[in-house]
Order: structure tokens, then sequence, then C-alpha cells
């Protein structure tokens, strides 16, 4: 019996030490220039098509895989990536110049061919109901025709007239032809990157190693690990104990300090007050909710300065932005005030408003929500949380809305780091929209205008304005924080967040000391 | 013994299908997957294409009927997150699962059957007394918080082992002890309580006038006898501890086809949680059958009929 028991935990043994990948282990060694970097969650997909999804665009953007085009971190322009530069023929119609000479990680060309290949994948659909590309969303049901004028010249006309078509180009990755078939997704995508994928193990780990050929300048890390680890104190022990490098999603009381910081997310945290059930029909009560959060404690106090105060949606790199925009400020007695009034047309404020909460927003959330309806308790408003999982979730975020709701608010966030406002305040603003609740014509009208306009002042004023009246007239989006990440990295590497590092950590800008 | 076994195969395959059953319900309460697989601004037509093309726009019946038509030959369905057939990423795990179950056992018999003994030979006195204090601490406190004051202590604080992690023997340390000291609290309860019946027998009165050592009557005529309700818990910790890698799992990242399945249900991904939940499921099912050979081979009374 004990030969079986022995013989059978032998052999065990051994399977498993050949089938486990290993966690990539940071050795201290100076010559060492492979590091690890510690993420919250896996990647649901490697394939290019997907890449606005957050952890899949943490891995691969800008590593493996590079589009176009692409965002400047320092101002949140669109700048040529893969392009040399584009021109505007007319409201359709651009010319894209392409760089001569890149090769994907494959040995293949890219040219213009392939740049076809690859945005017809994505926009275009020939396989839409098989891919159900994540980044098909950018493009709200607009197609493309693509023509190879030569290797290096791409013609691009659009069904509708698109004046940010370069931005939205920043999210159709290259990838060799050959890797990425149009009737599946793929889990070995082939760049132009500095980093090829070298090995994927499903839950353990993801290896990226140095592109030899690339064609830029040589990065210093050779080697780069991805480890998963969903608690936020794991990994911010990694970085003292040396197994990470990098540790991103960090939680303020888990850090030691001297070796961590900031950086933006280009991402606010709101709610979102339901405009047609009473009691949130009446504006007095949605004004009273607006007036009600006291932003600047929450985020000091609960938020540990990891974020801002917010009045608006979009960060000041965004052309939706309202410079010098007051907002709501917090005033508890008016919101009392408004609440009484309301009270004494008639209004029933002792119903009960739920505030759906998603669990995963950000660290620490679930006592930022009740801070925020606790404050809105204070002015005679009968909030209550309610923490949802994504799914039970997005079924009230999300249309179509349950038909029997209450006058609800949904806590939501919203990243926008490409510069125009149109990636989410369609979907949030106009009528019947996905995750919009408002139908004000006002609104509809100058965004429906804006959004036509060509990038520039008109553009921008348009958007602007719209979003002034959701803030101030409608009370309808009450956003209360910006949203900041915090990293740590470990003793021997360099590397400096930017406003990119939320959706697309660049291991070339990563030294070593 | 043959129509024993095929009575209990056919229970357990019920039972079985039982569970698959119930799995698939309950994860199709939580919704169509496309919340996660698209972005905020996905359009509605992008997420009624994604639902069509994953079946998830089809009534629960007929996603009911496609399950059972492909699980009825072992076919769970691609994998959402790993777009290949789930039953690959779940095999994957077999190896690592088994082995860190089978350690966590063999260090909970290992040190529960001595502890137990020494709790019965000296039943009320100083040393059962601390015995039962630590076997119930080992019983009561919560796998994730010990994992987390591991982490704390042993690497963190102490640098000996990893925090989390697969990569070496180093790294199965402190999932091992984790998933092992509930097994530990609870065999040493069982040991002691069955060696304190067993050692006030007759037959154990005259082994002591045979002359035997007192190491040879406790722990080779004392432990045999005294076998049969350790086994029992034995078999009922083996599926605890099969299962309670989700915990270790989930705080040290450590490969196992429970996390595999927590991971899965963060995913949404159904086909690999429902391949996890067959797997498991035969591999409990085996266990039972094993554990049914171990009883009649430890008590030869025992007749499997």
């Amino acid at each position: 019996m004990a030969a079986v028991v022995l013989t059978s935990v032998t052999i065990v043994s051994l399977i498993a030490a050949c089938s486990t990948g290993g966690s990539g282990k940071t050795s201290t060694s100076p010559a060492n220039t492979a590091i690890t970097i510690a993420e919250p969650t896996e990647p649901i997909s490697l394939d290019p098509c997907n890449s606005q999804l957050q952890d899949t665009g943490y891995v691969l953007v800008g590593n493996v895989l590079q589009a176009l085009t692409t965002i400047d971190p320092a101002n949140g322009k669109t700048v040529p990536q893969l392009a040399t530069s584009w021109k505007e023929n007319s409201t359709t119609d651009w010319t894209f110049k392409l760089k001569s000479g890149v090769k994907f990680s494959d040995g293949a060309a890219f040219d213009a061919t392939a740049a076809a290949y690859n945005i017809n994948r994505l926009v275009n659909g020939t396989s839409a109901d098989i891919l159900a590309c994540a980044n098909r969303s950018n493009w709200a049901g607009e197609t493309v025709v693509t023509k190879v004028t030569n290797a290096t010249t791409l013609e691009i006309t659009t069904s509708v007239p698109d004046p940010v078509l370069p931005t939205r180009l920043v999210w159709t990755e290259m990838s060799s032809p050959d890797a990425t078939p149009t009737d599946t997704l793929t889990k070995t995508p082939i760049g132009t990157g500095p980093y090829e994928v070298e090995k994927y193990t499903p839950t353990v780990s993801l290896v990226l190693s140095r592109y030899a050929k690339y064609a830029g300048p040589k990065p210093a890390v050779a080697k780069a690990t991805y480890v998963w680890r969903a608690a936020t104190s794991v990994r911010a022990d990694m970085i003292s104990t040396n197994e990470a490098d990098i540790a991103l999603g960090l939680a303020p009381q888990d850090v030691a300090g001297v070796k961590s910081q900031t950086y933006s997310l280009s991402e606010a945290t709101f709610l979102r007050l339901d405009t047609d059930v009473a009691p949130m029909d009446d504006p007095r009560i949605r004004e009273a909710i607006a007036e009600s959060i006291d932003r600047k404690t929450i985020v000091k106090t609960l938020m540990q300065g990891i974020g801002e105060p917010a009045q608006q949606m979009v960060t000041s790199i965004n052309n939706g932005y309202i410079p010098g925009f007051a907002g709501v400020p917090y005033d508890a007695t008016h919101a009392k005030k408004l609440v009484a009034a309301a009270k004494a047309d008639g209004v029933d404020v002792s119903v009960s408003i739920p505030i759906y909460n998603r669990v995963d927003l950000y660290p620490g959330e679930d006592q930022v929500i009740q801070a925020v309806v606790s404050d809105i308790k204070k002015v005679g408003l009968n909030a209550q949380q309610d923490n949802l999982d994504v799914g039970a979730w997005t079924i009230q975020n999300s249309r179509p809305f349950p038909a029997d709701r209450p006058g609800r608010a949904v806590v939501s966030a919203t990243n926008n780091n490409t510069g125009d406002a149109a990636f989410n305040f369609l979907t949030y603003m106009l009528p019947d929209q996905r995750h919009s609740v408002l139908d004000d014509p006002k609104v509809t009208a100058l965004i429906n205008q804006a959004n036509s306009a060509p990038i520039g002042k008109t553009r921008s004023a348009l958007f602007q304005k719209a979003a002034k009246i959701v803030y101030t007239t409608d009370y309808y989006m009450v956003p209360f924080a910006y949203l900041d990440g915090l990293l740590e990295t470990s003793s021997r590497v360099n590397y400096k967040a930017n406003d990119l590092t939320a959706n697309a950590l660049q291991i070339a800008d990563v030294t070593f000391k | 013994v043959g129509s024993y076994l095929l009575r209990r195969l056919l229970f357990s395959a019920l039972a079985l299908v039982g569970v698959m059953i119930i799995v698939f319900w309950l994860a199709r309460l939580t919704g169509s997957p496309a919340a996660l697989y698209l972005p905020d601004n996905a359009t509605t037509e992008q997420v009624n294409s994604f639902n069509h093309a994953h079946g998830y726009d089809q009534p629960i019946v007929v996603q009911f009927w496609t399950f059972v038509a492909g699980a009825s030959h072992l076919d769970f369905g691609n994998s959402l997150s790993y777009n290949e057939p789930a039953m690959q990423p779940v095999l994957q795990f077999v190896p690592t699962t088994l082995l860190l179950s089978l350690y966590a056992i063999l260090l909970a018999l290992v040190v529960a059957i001595p502890l137990g003994s020494i709790a019965a030979v000296y039943k009320f006195r100083l040393a059962d007394r601390v015995i039962t204090v630590f076997s119930l601490f080992c019983s009561a406190l919560p796998g994730f918080w010990i994992a987390l004051v591991g982490i704390l202590i042993f690497a963190v604080n102490l640098h000996l082992l990893p925090t989390s992690g697969a990569l070496d023997w180093r790294s199965w340390v402190l999932p091992v002890v984790t998933l092992s000291l509930k097994p530990i609290g609870v065999l040493t309860q069982v040991v002691r309580g069955a060696m304190a019946d067993t050692l006030g027998a007759g037959f154990m009165i005259a082994s002591r006038s045979r002359g035997f050592s007192p190491f040879r009557r406790v722990m080779i005529h004392g432990l045999r006898n005294a076998s049969l309700p350790i086994i029992t818990v034995s078999g009922d910790t083996v599926r605890h501890v099969l299962n309670g890698g989700i915990i270790v799992g989930v705080v040290f990242s450590f490969p196992s086809i429970g996390f595999l399945m927590v991971t899965a249900v963060e995913n949404r991904d159904f086909a690999v949680l429902q391949a996890g939940v067959f797997l498991i499921g035969i591999l409990i099912v085996a266990l039972n059958f094993v554990i049914d050979l171990i009883y009649a081979y430890a008590d030869p009374r025992v007749r499997l009929t």
C-alpha cells in the first residue's frame, strides 16, 4: 500500500513539475534584464481586435502590437505610429502614408495590404458574428472601404463622415495576417512592436520577449513576465520580496510609499440618475443629490488622495472638458431645501432610491459609495446602497433597463484618453443609446452636431455645451471623483508612469538602475 | 463487489448529472458574458452580435439542450477566455490539483495521527489539553486569513518563501500548509476520540500483558482498530481539500482546478466552469470508490454488497 502511495506521489510530482509554468520570479542578478509585472487580472483575450479591453491592452498595446496612430500621453493628441502622415481628402475620404521597411515579428512585411487586412477584419467584420470584437465598439456601426495604392499608401473611405478617423485607428492594432485569421480570435498575436509573445500559460503567466529585429531603439528589458494576483496586498508584497518589479492597481494601504507613484486613469466615476421615474423625475431631487456629495472629503479621506474631486465625466485632455467649470458645489443646506420644496409639492421623498454600485470598479469603492449614500441620506432622501457584481450591475447599467425599475442611481466610471468626447458622450447622453436614460432634445442636437464637426474649436464647444446642460440643468450625470491608479516599482528598475499607463504600460519605458 | 460498485457508479453518475444541471442554470442566472467581453461603449447591435455568436440569444432551454448534447460526448464547448476546447485548460491543472491535495492530506495525516494518539494516551492531562486547543484553532481559523498571515510572516518578513505563484518547491509550502490546517484540526480530534475508545478495550490490555512496547501497542494495534472513523473522516477531508484549492488559488494564485473555476466564474466562462465541475465530480466519485476499498481492506468485516 505504502509503495503504491509513494509511486503515485512520485508520478504525479513529475507530471506536475513538467506541467506548471513559472511565475516569473525575478533574479536579483545585475546582469538580469528580465522583469516581472504583477497585475490584478488576466487578459480574457489576446486578439488584437480586443485590445481595448483593459487587461489585454495593458499587455499588448505598444509592446507587441502597434497601430497606424497612437495617443501622445503628454497631451492626449492623436499622433502617427505605423503611419507617417495622413490627409483628409473629403469628409469621408482619407489617405494614410505608412512607414516602409517595418516587419512583423514573424518576418512578414508590414505594408498597406496588411494594414487594410487588419482594418477590414475589425471594422467590416467579414466574420462579424464569429469574432464579435470589443474594439468594434469604437466604430458605432460605421464601415470602411480600403484601397491599397502602393505598399506605403492606403486610401480609406468611411460610410459616414468621420472627422475622428485617425483617433478610431488608435485601437485598430496591426497583426501579421498569417497569424490573425478572420474566422477566429487568435491567441498568438504577431505585431510590429518591440516585444513578441513567448509563452502564455492560462492563469499562471504570460511572457513577452524582446523582438530581436525590432526596427526601433532596443529596449532595456529583454523579457517581461506578467503574473496575476487578485489580492492587492499580495501584489504589493511581491515588490518588497523582489518577486516583481512593477505592481499595478494597488490600494493605498498596501504600499510602502517610497517606491510608489500615482498615474491618471483618465477615468471619472459618477452617478447616472434616472430622469424618468419618481422621485428622480423631479429635477430638484436630482439637483439635491448632486449638491449633497462632499467630493473633497471623500477623495481626501476614503480615497486617501488617490484621485481628485470631479465635476465632469472627462479629464482636461478631452475636448468635452469645460475649462474653469465649477459644476455643482457641495451645499447640503440648499439640497435639504430642494428636497423640502419637492416634498411640499407632493413628491414622495421617503421612497427608496437604490444606488447600484459595481463591486470591482476600483480599490475601496464600497467605502466610497457608503459615504456617497450617507451624504444623500443626510439631505432627506432615502438612498440605499446595493452592491452588485458586474453581471447584475450591467442589467441596471445597460439597455434594455428593467421594466419596473424604481428611480435609481447607477454608479459607473468611464475612461476616455482619446481626447475626443464622442467615445463616451454618445453612449451615455443620446436617447436609446446603450447606457443612456436621458432624452433631452437640446443635448441630442448639440451632440449630433458636435459628432459631425471636424476636430477643432467648434466640435469642442458643442460637446462642452451639451455637457454643461447634462451636469447643471438636467442633473443627469453626477461625477464625483477622477480616479488615479497606484503602482509600485522595485529598487532595481526605473519607470515613470504617464497617462497611458492605465491602458498600455510600455515595457520599453522601463530601464534598470 | 461488482454489483456494489455498479450501484455506486449509477448513483454517483446521477448525482453528477444533477450537479451539472444546477451549475448550468446558476451560471446562466449571472447574465450574458457580453458585459465583460465588450467595452462600456459597445452598441446594442454589437452586444446582440456577441450573444448570437456564442448562442446566448437562444432560449435558455435551447441552450441547455445544446449543452446536454455536447456534454454527452464530453464536449463542453469552447472557452470564451482561452479560445480552445474548455476541457483543455482544466486538464492542464489536474496534476497540480491532485498533488496539492495529496500533499495537504498527507501532511494532515502525518501531523494529526501522532497528535491525536498522544492526546488519547494522555487524556485530560496537559498534553491532551494543549493538543485539543491547537486542533480547535486549526479547525476554526479561516483559510484566507491564514494564507495572508503566512505571506506576511514567511515571505515579507522572513523572506523564506515566495508570496505566490508556482515556481519551485518553496511555492508549495504555504498553499499546502494552509490547505492542511483545517484537516489537521478535524483529524486530530477524530483520532483522539477513536484512539481513546480503542485504548480502553480489552484486547489492548491483553497486548500490554503480552509485553508489547507502548509504541507498538498504540501505533500498530490501537491505530488499526481505530482506523475506521479516521478513514471515514479522511475521505470527507480529501473532498474538502480537493475543492479547497479555491482559497489557496485566489490568495496564492496557485494553479489548480479550483482556482481555474473561480477565474471562470469571474470571466463568465461557462464552458470552463462546467468542464471543471465535471472533472472535479469525476475525481470525487473515483475517490469515493477508493475510500470504500480502503475501508474493506482496513476492516475485513466490512463487505461491499
